[in-house]
């Protein structure tokens, strides 16, 4: 019984951590459905590829071998910050110039731009499970983290604002126990 | 509750009398006001309100705090609970608002006595929010891009106030504007959800008394989708007759969520579901093939899906769809049975083959047709016969003798494999039955030889139907079994086991039985086939099986009279007759039958027969004496009257003198014209009389006139009936003659001559005989002209009761008339019939002599003095004979005017004269 629960949050585990590629890859496939609809609707080049169009986060597997999880993770946060702010000013002119006829285009929009901003909540999530994991090895006297505190912490700013934290604590504490040092390493693109 | 309370504030501001005073510029302003104003409470806590006068009010009103009254409704809030803080400021308290209601006012008691209210507050009163719990979301797929998330939770207790619902929910850093339920306390729909990303969901309640907030619920929305059912499910047949594959649509990308799913199945018609391993479809999957199927079987599919790993709900079931499995071969060949016919032919059977058609699920297909093969096993040489046949039984005629045979069943995908009977071969022994678990089982003693298996035969014996054979193979070491069929309760079931060897099968025993036995539906109906003095044979029809529901074990008849005991006899149930004995003659006897089951009876109807008062042959020894004595008695009686004929003759027919002879013969034609007594003789000169035959003799009781006396008057009737050869008798009533002849004879002697009238009246008046009663008198015309009125009235007054009393009345008043020498009505009567015409006459008289007869014999009679006026009257005419009664009342004669010879004194003294 305590093995198979044992496995039952193993596996959810596993499943946190990998929904940040799972939200990466459902965002991608409402992309290309985007940008059929808007292909279509504009009469441009049906060949159109998610991959040409500028501002897409990509992963950056070239860099892999060279870069830590939080380095790809925060690679990967400014990404979706830069992706999101493209949604959000094509959202903008999509209402200016298309108006109502646009609405569907412009609802997909704005539900990609929902996903961006959800990916990039959960990868704040991650962000303080990192400086919670390092400031916990630090306390412990251990080197293992700290290499990765500067980086988070200059991303995330001096202190995590306290209702993120609250609420990464409350969903993330149920997977990973108290003083574990698990990270999800695959959370990023 | 608020705007409860509010509208009692209303109603009550209306009712309430208030204490203002009135400013500068004209407005009205209260003497004061409560603080706290509509306050809203918790129930239970304390409360204190102030009531704060104006000090402009205490000059003008000369009100002050300690003439405040503090009242809830219409009640005063005790002393206790008051506090004056100033003279201006009155403050009450309350250390539990259960106790209070609206509207709280605050009242004054002016001029000491006159109590004015100064202000009124509503109070409400209610609880805070309790915690909302349990809450729960499910996201609900609607489309392929739409997720609405549904949360649910448990708004606590009732709090009495507007209390308002939020469900909250955001992301890190990201906060969305707030659900809030539409009509209902305890959910909401979020209209999108994006997944893969925490959502922090919470609801929060909120009232006048303060709020609260639900513990949050932290949940990707992607663990709690309830997906839509895949669609576009179809069926299509495999390659093999047991696979169909499944091919089907999902609704909800992969990138999303990735899918397991459930596959259930059933055959059509069957109602329960089988499914496909799970494990089997635990991976996203657009299609499966389902094996193990029947083939040739038609299926119903369905489908549902969730998430791979198990979070979230099972979708619904899609939309069922069917298939057909493709043929096979049969399985196995059919079972098969026979009759054999031995009766038509020594040399020969008729061997009716039957076999049962195949289960689908063993047929696998279409049964095109069957092959039957029979082979001879003594000449195992000789070719076998075949036959195709697509019925399921065949009637062959074979010579005696053992015989192999086999049926196979084709389909359009090749043959099954041979069902193999031998024909025929010892019986099996002791068969029985008994009813056990709601089947019944048969059993029997196997005999000595190898017996490969059994056939139990049965059919259900019913009237209304013919016995339909159903039969099992059962293997051939076992001796005894439950039938497999639709065994029902109550029905009669013959059952036969056959033994079947290896060189053929033994003859069938039988055994009737009862899965389940009742008491008859009906009682026999029972009658008499015979009736005697003290005994009744009773009979009855046995009661049909349909009848029976079990076997009959007896009968019981019951008897009895009306008002006895019951008697109860016990009958054998093979009998049909019974004969019941020592019963008692001529007694109404109820008899019913009732016919009894292991269950119980049940009785026929009643049946009533009376018994016979004389029994065989009584009857005939009664009547037979009896007869026999009174032709003896008839016999001797008329040898007796042979031996005396003259003696009786004489005393019947008394010798009547011939008026011929006799001295008034003589002298009666003159008598009117001598005596000219009546001057209506004048008027109606002889010959205008038609005719007349009466004769009028009282007998009365008294008896005052025998025979003898009234001889004289017969004289006139014999001069006619005399002729004619018949005696009119006296009086008419001879015993030869009845006096309709004695009429009859009259009138036709009479209608030859009368030529004045073919009319003739005659009246006959029967008297007593001698001193015998006086029949009563009898009156009858022949006349074709109606009748007067007063003959059927003088008719009925002769056949009055009262008619001797009336003559006698009758003669007491001709007694006195004749003192008088009067009588009207007659005399007024009479004048009125001289003026008539003949025929008017005729019925006159007949009306007289008919009608007041008795007044005719009461002149003639009563009053010697009468007499010879009398027979003055009864004058004859040769044309007829009439009576003239006229001459009575006209010319009343005197004993002296009678004529000597006419026997005056014979009638006076009342004795025969013999002429």
């Amino acid at each position: 019984m305590a093995a198979a629960d044992s496995s039952s949050v193993a596996l959810r585990r596993r499943d946190l951590c990998s929904r940040g590629i799972r939200l990466a890859g459902k965002m991608r496939s409402d992309v290309i459905d985007l940008l059929d609809t808007y292909v279509e609707r504009q009469g441009l080049d049906a060949s159109a590829s998610v991959a040409v169009v500028e501002g897409v986060p990509m992963a950056a597997v070239e860099h892999w071998d060279e870069q830590t999880g939080t380095q790809r993770l925060l690679e990967n946060l400014a990404a979706y910050r830069a992706f999101r702010a493209l949604l959000a000013q094509m959202l903008e002119e999509q209402r200016e110039q298309l108006g109502e006829a646009g609405a569907a285009l412009g609802r997909a929009l704005a539900a990609v731009l929902l996903q961006v901003t959800a990916w990039l909540a959960t990868a704040r999530c991650h962000l303080w499970r990192i400086e919670a994991v390092s400031g916990l090895s630090r306390r412990q006297g251990r080197s293992k983290g700290t290499e990765n505190y500067g980086l988070v912490k200059g991303v995330l700013g001096p202190a995590p604002q306290l209702q993120d934290a609250r609420l990464c604590r409350l969903h993330m504490d149920a997977f990973f126990p108290p003083g574990s040092h698990f990270l999800c390493i695959e959370f990023v693109l | 509750m608020l705007v409860v309370y509010t509208l009692k504030l209303l109603k009550w501001i209306t009712q309430m009398q208030f204490f203002f005073f009135l400013v500068s510029g004209g407005l009205v302003q209260s003497c004061g006001h409560i603080i706290p104003e509509s306050p809203v409470l918790a129930l239970g806590s304390n409360f204190t309100a102030l009531c704060i006068l104006n000090e402009s009010c205490l000059d003008f009103g000369n009100i002050y705090a300690n003439q405040i009254i503090w009242k809830i409704k219409n009640k005063v809030v005790p002393k206790e609970q008051y506090r004056e803080i100033n003279r201006t400021v009155s403050s009450v308290t309350f250390n539990d608002t259960s106790s209070l209601a609206t509207p709280l006012t605050c009242n004054i008691l002016a001029d000491g006595q006159i109590e004015q209210n100064i202000y009124g507050i509503t109070v409400t009163i209610g609880l805070p929010p309790e915690k909302p719990k349990n809450l729960s979301c499910i996201v609900h797929q609607k489309s392929r891009l739409r997720y609405p998330m549904t949360c649910t939770w448990n708004p606590g207790r009732h709090t009495f106030l507007d209390t308002h619902f939020r469900l909250k929910y955001r992301w890190p850093q990201e906060n969305f504007p707030d659900c809030i339920p539409k009509d209902v306390n305890n959910s909401c729909t979020i209209d999108d959800v994006q997944f893969f990303v925490n959502l922090e969901v919470w609801v929060e309640a909120a009232n006048a008394l303060g709020k609260a907030e639900s513990d949050p619920l932290v949940i990707d929305p992607i663990e709690i989708v309830k997906p839509l059912s895949p669609r576009n499910l179809s069926v299509n047949s495999g390659i093999l007759p047991t696979v169909l594959k499944l091919s089907w649509e999902n609704q909800i990308s992969i990138a999303v969520m990735k899918l397991k799913f459930n596959i259930r199945y059933r055959i059509i018609g069957d109602t329960n579901w089988m499914q496909v391993p799970p494990e089997d479809t635990a991976s996203p999957r657009t299609s499966f093939s389902v094996q193990g199927l029947r083939p040739y079987t038609e299926y119903v599919f369905s489908i549902r899906c969730m998430k791979e790993d198990g979070v979230g709900y099972w979708s619904d079931w899609s939309e069922e769809k069917t298939g057909v499995t493709t043929e096979d071969k049969p399985s196995k060949g059919p079972a098969i049975w026979r009759i054999i016919d031995a009766s038509c032919s020594p040399a020969s059977w008729t061997v009716h083959l039957m076999w049962k058609a195949l289960e689908p699920s063993e047929a696998s297909g279409v049964i095109l047709q069957y092959e039957v093969t029979v082979r001879a096993k003594s000449s195992l040489s000789s070719p076998p016969e075949k036959y195709n046949v697509s019925t399921t039984n065949l009637t062959l005629k074979l010579p005696n003798g053992t015989y192999e045979v086999t049926v196979i069943a084709h389909n359009r995908v090749g043959a099954s494999p041979p069902s193999v009977l031998l024909i025929p071969a010892t019986p099996v022994k002791n068969v029985r039955t008994l009813p056990k678990d709601g089947k019944l089982w048969v059993g029997w003693t196997a005999p000595n030889s190898y017996v490969l298996k059994y056939v139990i035969e049965w059919c259900l014996v019913s009237n209304s139907s013919d016995c339909t054979i159903e039969w099992q193979n059962e293997p051939g070491n076992i001796q005894g079994t439950y039938l497999k069929g639709d065994i029902k309760p109550f029905k009669c079931y013959l059952i036969t086991v056959y033994p079947l060897y290896a060189d053929g099968q033994g003859s069938g025993q039988s055994v009737k039985a009862y899965l389940q036995q009742d008491r008859p539906s009906k009682g026999p109906t029972v009658q008499t086939k015979k009736v005697g003095k003290a005994e009744a044979v009773l009979t009855w029809n046995h009661l049909t099986v349909d009848e029976q529901n079990g076997f009959i074990r007896s009968y019981t008849i019951f008897y009895k009279t009306i008002d006895g005991n019951e008697t109860a006899v016990t009958v054998d149930p093979s009998k049909t007759e019974y004969t019941l004995s020592s019963l008692t003659s001529d007694t109404l006897y109820t008899v019913r039958m009732m016919a009894y089951t292991d269950e119980g009876g049940r009785s026929g109807p009643d049946f009533t027969f009376t018994t016979q008062k004389f029994g065989k042959g009584e009857i005939e020894a009664i009547v037979v004496p009896v007869c026999l004595a009174f032709l003896l008695i008839v016999l001797l009686g008329v040898l007796f009257c042979f031996n005396k004929r003259d003696l009786i003759k004489k005393h019947i027919w008394p010798i009547v003198p011939d008026p011929s002879k006799s001295n008034i013969a003589q002298w009666s034609p003159q008598v009117p014209a001598k005596h000219n007594f009546s001057s209506k003789d004048q008027m109606y000169p002889e010959g205008s009389f038609t005719d007349v035959s009466v004769v009028e003799i009282e007998a009365d009781d008294k008896k005052s006139f025998s025979e003898q006396d009234l001889k004289p008057f017969d004289l006139l009737k014999k001069e006619k009936s005399t002729s004619e050869g018949h005696s009119s008798g006296i009086g008419g009533s001879s015993c030869m003659s009845s006096p309709r002849q004695s009429v009859s004879d009259s009138d036709e002697g009479e209608t030859t001559q009368n030529t004045s009238s073919t009319v003739q009246y005659s009246t006959v008046v029967l008297n007593g005989y001698r001193d015998q009663t006086p029949v009563q008198v009898f009156s009858r015309s022949e006349s074709t002209q109606p009748l007067l009125d007063s003959e059927e009235r003088s008719e009925d007054h002769a056949g009055g009761s009262d008619s001797t009393t009336q003559r006698q009345q009758y003669f007491k008043q001709n007694g006195g008339q004749d003192e008088t020498n009067t009588d009207r009505p007659c005399f007024e009567r009479t004048k009125q019939i001289t003026s008539a015409n003949e025929g008017d006459l005729v019925g006159f008289a007949q009306l007289q002599i008919s009608g007041q007869s008795s007044q005719l014999l009461g002149l003639g009679l009563e009053k010697n003095t009468q007499e010879a006026a009398l027979l003055g009257v009864l004058q004859t005419s040769t044309e007829g004979q009439t009576v003239r009664p006229e001459t009575v009342e006209g010319n009343p004669l005197s004993v002296d005017e009678m004529p000597k010879s006419y026997l005056p004194q014979t009638v006076r003294q009342g004795g025969y004269m013999p002429q």
